[in-house]
């Protein structure tokens, strides 16, 4: 086990700082930084995929981290996915595992993946924490490329791996992100999965091929692989998924190279739809008719390209409600050279490309991956954080282009008039380094009302950054429990009002890129002491309303109880 | 309206068309112009250079070209003879070396920086080629593609407010600039500044009323406000303009689908994806000459790159394609069309007479033929004539709705264009007899 000072122990107040409580980008700090402490906790595990030189596209997607408290214990844990290298894969030598880190308080965590039966060697890529049996404990899903794995967890810090009897052992396919979800509303949930396209190491389609990228030869992107469909499955109630990928309408569409993939209502209908991010191929919007039958309304929705009608490289997405509108818009990451876009809901299924109005042109520059709305600097408005990473890895040595293999991410102070503001990188040390990263995930890691982040990289040990706000600005932390409707409460809408303002929150913990983020429904209340009145909307259609709660703690509500324990 | 070119356009060699450059603080004036152009050793040159190219004699060409530009280094043309040759044979470094010389021997001229930027630009030397024009346009803040190129460079380096002062100032020089007014409208926008944006569609409408490009923009402001009626308009008119761009097409497939015309929405869906095939197309082939044994792969990039415009870069694919081998007939059909639609005419002519007369595809580069020496009536007759035995390829048909569309026959060449959606994408399939 290793301590770490540095969790506790903030660093001094940020100085200078104009009137506004920001600080010059280039200068001087601002009031809510990170730093990353991964070094002091250890986690210094190097996620590989495939080998360093990125000769195969496979090579070039990198792993994902979950952040969810599998003990029960009160505290936010992680787990980390890693592949192999190329070299060692071929010789059929898999000595890279996955990795859990368990949260003992204090701030330490310490590293029980093989103790807790969770230290897959494989070729993993997403990795999520959920409670698929309804038990009231995280189980694990991992994506690979190879056969998926789910291993339920036993309650006593230990996981069996079922992937054969769940029926989700059998896709032996390129998977990349997964979302769960309670589709048909029936009280458990169900999954997506994407997957990307077909791929050997063995026998690599256009083997070395490269193409003229500004001037390099570069490795060659996906066009032209064969892409492998997404898969739909029902989860039968009994610890089972069948798969229901074609009755439910998901190869109406032809295969695509799918990588992220968000479950949001965004049409305000009570159940959730799922949108899909692909790479240099058109975006799926699958509205949810009911009864497990979907249909592709992306074209008309506005989302299936970018508003110059441009198919984008898509990675990955979240939903939030940027605007406080009240409806939930989407984000999506993409390809360097072009911008990350945001969809801007108008209701009835009609989006807006608003990532000019909102000032994402900074994303220009960079090649971006995970990407998650949160509150960061608790102000009341969904801010956004972007990892950010090269797949050239000939960008490392040649200085004729004006992108970088590795990148620093970056993080987007929302102003909250509908525009976003660039702060990275003063916001901290933790938004300084550059590395090539993927992964993104969200969860209060030290238990102090703050978003922290967990970043993975590839080639590289992960980022734990940790938000060192300084700025006296309350905050709500909110664990739901389902008793009808899921047990984790997925779905479910949250209403907030606090200081006049009424902000929407959907509890959804996945999205990002190959990630899942900590199932807190986390609220910044501004200068607000109290929440004067608090609605969850869970996915049963039961509804929850509580009234006055004081600002700087951890509730749970429970549904149909409303508030059943506060950290006061 | 001006349509500027590319980096390098082999057809400014011989038409000389590029507007001499415009009255600047320190460049030469037209009494010197037309000095230089009547230089007897520039002329001798200059004669050997088109004689040599035209030949397929590069490397002579290439030295003529630079003789020329000593004779008369106040001149545009031997600077794009130079820039061109050098890029066909990879030797941008060359070109970068000899125009440095000329900035010392000529201090004052505006060109040699301009060319030098053009061809550090192609080798992504990106803050090289933005001090070439920055020194092009201290000598001669008059040109306006100075600035264009100026605004490009700080596009790709994603400071867009720079890019919107060079536009703004490339625009002042010259309103007629179609790409200049495109992007300066699309960079408004990424600035979020809809209303100017705005401001300047409108007027470029009416000034440019013809150019898809512009009044597809005016459809992205519409959809932008939002007016759908009037995108749908606007989209519907740059498809009249120009039924094989893309974009207008797939925003009228999403603006279609939103109000329940599914089968109009399909339609042009349809479209847009062929016509994006394109790309992928081009990219995937190229990708997969490193297999390539036969002249096939390099035929059928030659032959995209060909429907999309690239007469250059097809030539270079078509030559690629005779080195594998195979394929011959249809090859020298091909480099006669894309000779023809540089204006190259005796060329095309020897080429074609290396394939076999009355072939589909003779007859389209006929009708290129006809098109460049503008002569609508058999332009027309060999259209017809190609479209009997067409084959049911997607590249030729595009083309020959490109050449329909040119000779006034919207109805046709949208039809044509209707039957590419349908054809293979490509094919090495033998033609109809």
């Amino acid at each position: 086990m290793l301590a770490f000072a540095a969790f506790v122990a903030c660093a001094g107040p940020a100085d200078d700082l104009p009137a506004d409580g920001l600080a010059d980008a280039s200068t001087t700090r601002d009031p809510f930084w990170f730093e990353d402490i991964a070094p002091q906790v250890g986690a210094d595990r190097i996620a590989a995929c495939g080998n360093p030189d990125k000769d195969h596209i496979l090579e070039t997607l990198g792993s994902g981290v979950a952040i969810a408290d599998y003990d029960n214990d009160g505290d936010q844990d992680f787990y980390l996915a890693t592949s192999q290298t190329s070299d060692n894969w071929l010789a059929g030598n898999k000595p890279l595992a996955n990795s859990l880190y368990r949260n003992e308080g204090g701030g330490t965590f310490v590293e029980v993946g093989a103790e807790a039966g969770v230290d897959l060697k494989a070729w993993s890529l997403g990795t999520y924490f959920v409670d698929y049996d309804n038990d009231g404990d995280k189980d694990l899903f991992v994506t690979a490329w190879g056969p998926n794995t789910l291993y339920v967890n036993n309650g006593d810090g230990t996981f069996t791996d079922v992937s054969a009897e769940s029926g989700l052992g059998n896709n032996d396919a390129w998977s990349a992100s997964a979302a769960f979800g309670d589709l048909d509303l029936d009280g458990d949930l169900d999954l997506y999965v994407t997957n990307y396209a077909e791929y050997s190491l063995v026998d690599p389609p256009h083997a070395g091929a490269k193409i003229t990228w500004r001037g390099i030869r570069v490795l060659m992107g996906p066009i032209g692989l064969v892409a492998e469909g997404d898969r739909l499955y029902r989860n039968n109630g009994d610890g089972t998924f069948t798969d229901i990928t074609h009755e439910a309408g998901i190869d109406s569409r032809a295969p695509s190279y799918g990588l992220g993939v968000v479950f949001s209502d965004l049409d305000d209908d009570n159940d959730p739809d799922i949108f899909v991010a692909n790479d240099s191929m058109a975006n799926f919007l699958w509205r949810n008719d009911g009864s497990l039958r979907f249909t592709d309304v992306a074209l008309g929705a506005g989302v299936a390209t970018n508003q110059n009608a441009t198919e984008q490289a898509g990675m990955g997405v979240d939903a939030g409600d940027y605007d406080g509108d009240g409806l939930i818009d989407l984000v999506v990451t993409n390809f360097s050279h072009d911008f990350n876009t945001l969809h801007r809901n108008h209701g009835g299924l009609r989006f807006t490309d608003a990532t000019y109005a909102a000032n994402f042109k900074d994303s220009y520059s960079f090649l971006v991956w995970g990407v998650k709305f949160v509150d960061y600097d608790l102000d009341g408005w969904l801010d956004a954080f972007m990892a950010n990473g090269h797949v050239y890895t000939i960008l490392m040595t040649n200085q004729q282009t004006d992108t970088t293999y590795k990148q620093r991410n970056s993080i987007y102070r929302n102003r909250g008039d509908g525009t976003f503001e660039p702060r990275s990188p003063a916001a901290g040390p933790g938004l300084e380094f550059e590395e090539s990263s993927r992964g993104l995930a969200t969860g209060d890691l030290d238990a102090d009302g703050k978003p922290d982040f967990i970043v993975t990289n590839i080639d590289a040990a992960p980022n734990i950054l940790i938000n060192r706000g300084e700025a006296e600005r309350g905050w709500l932390a909110l664990a739901l429990e389902g008793t009808r409707s899921n047990r984790d409460g997925i779905g479910a809408r949250v209403e907030l009002t606090a200081g006049g303002r009424t902000q929407l929150r959907e509890l959804n913990p996945f999205g990002s890129f190959l990630s899942q983020n900590a199932y807190d429904v986390m609220f910044g209340l501004g200068s607000a002491e109290t929440a004067e009145r608090i609605v969850v909307r869970w996915p049963s259609g039961i509804v929850d309303e509580v009234a006055g709660v004081r600002a700087g703690q951890r509730v749970k509500i429970v549904e149909g109880a409303g508030m059943v324990e506060n950290s006061e | 309206m001006r349509l500027w070119p590319g980096l390098f356009v082999v057809a400014a060699c011989f038409a000389c068309t590029t507007p001499g450059d415009p009255a600047g603080v320190s460049q030469p004036d037209a009494a010197a112009l037309a000095a230089a152009e009547a230089n007897p050793i520039y002329q001798q040159h200059r004669r050997q250079f088109n004689a040599s190219f035209q030949g397929g004699d590069h490397a002579d060409a290439l030295g003529q070209a630079k003789n020329a530009l000593t004779a008369a280094p106040v001149l545009r043309d031997p600077y794009i003879w130079v820039s061109t040759l050098c890029n066909q044979m990879g030797r941008n470094q060359e070109a970068i070396r000899l125009f440095r010389e000329t900035t010392q021997t000529h201090p004052t001229l505006a060109l040699p920086w301009f060319y030098k930027g053009f061809n550090e630009f192609h080798l992504s030397l990106y803050e090289d080629s933005l001090a070439s024009f920055e020194r092009a346009a201290e000598l001669n803040p008059e040109d306006a593609q100075t600035w264009y190129r100026r605004g490009m460079i700080y596009y790709i380096q994603s400071d867009f407010e720079s890019v919107a002062r060079m536009l703004e100032e490339s625009h002042r020089l010259d309103p007629t600039s179609e790409p200049t007014i495109s992007t300066w409208i699309d960079v408004l926008r990424i600035l979020g500044d809809e209303d100017r944006a705005s401001e300047i569609v409108e007027e470029a409408v009416s000034r440019l009323p013809d150019s898809a490009a512009i009044v597809y923009r005016k459809g992205l402001i519409d959809i932008g406000r939002p007016d759908d009626v009037a995108a749908e308009r606007s989209f519907l008119r740059a498809i009249e303009l120009d039924p094989a761009m893309r974009e207008p097409h797939e925003q009228l497939a999403g603006l279609l689908a939103r109000t329940g015309r599914e089968e109009e929405s399909r339609y042009h869906h349809n479209v847009s994806s062929r016509l994006n095939d394109y790309s992928r197309n081009s990219r995937l082939l190229e990708s997969r000459l490193v297999d390539a044994v036969d002249g096939a792969i390099p035929l059928l990039l030659a032959e995209i790159e060909l429907t999309g415009g690239e007469a250059e870069v097809a030539l270079r694919w078509f030559l690629r394609s005779l080195q594998l081998g195979g394929y011959s007939q249809r090859n020298a059909a091909g480099r006669a069309e894309a000779l023809f639609r540089q204006g190259r005419i005796q060329q095309g002519n020897r080429a074609l007479a290396e394939a076999i007369p009355g072939s589909a595809r003779v007859m389209l580069a006929q009708v290129a033929r006809e098109l460049a020496a503008e002569n609508p009536v058999l332009a027309r007759e060999s259209l017809d004539r190609a479209l009997r035995r067409a084959p049911n390829e997607a590249q030729f048909l595009r083309r020959a709705s490109d050449y329909a569309r040119r000779l006034g026959d919207i109805d046709g060449s949208t039809r044509l264009l209707e039957r590419s959606i349908d054809a293979e994408t490509v094919s090495t399939a033998p033609d109809p007899d």
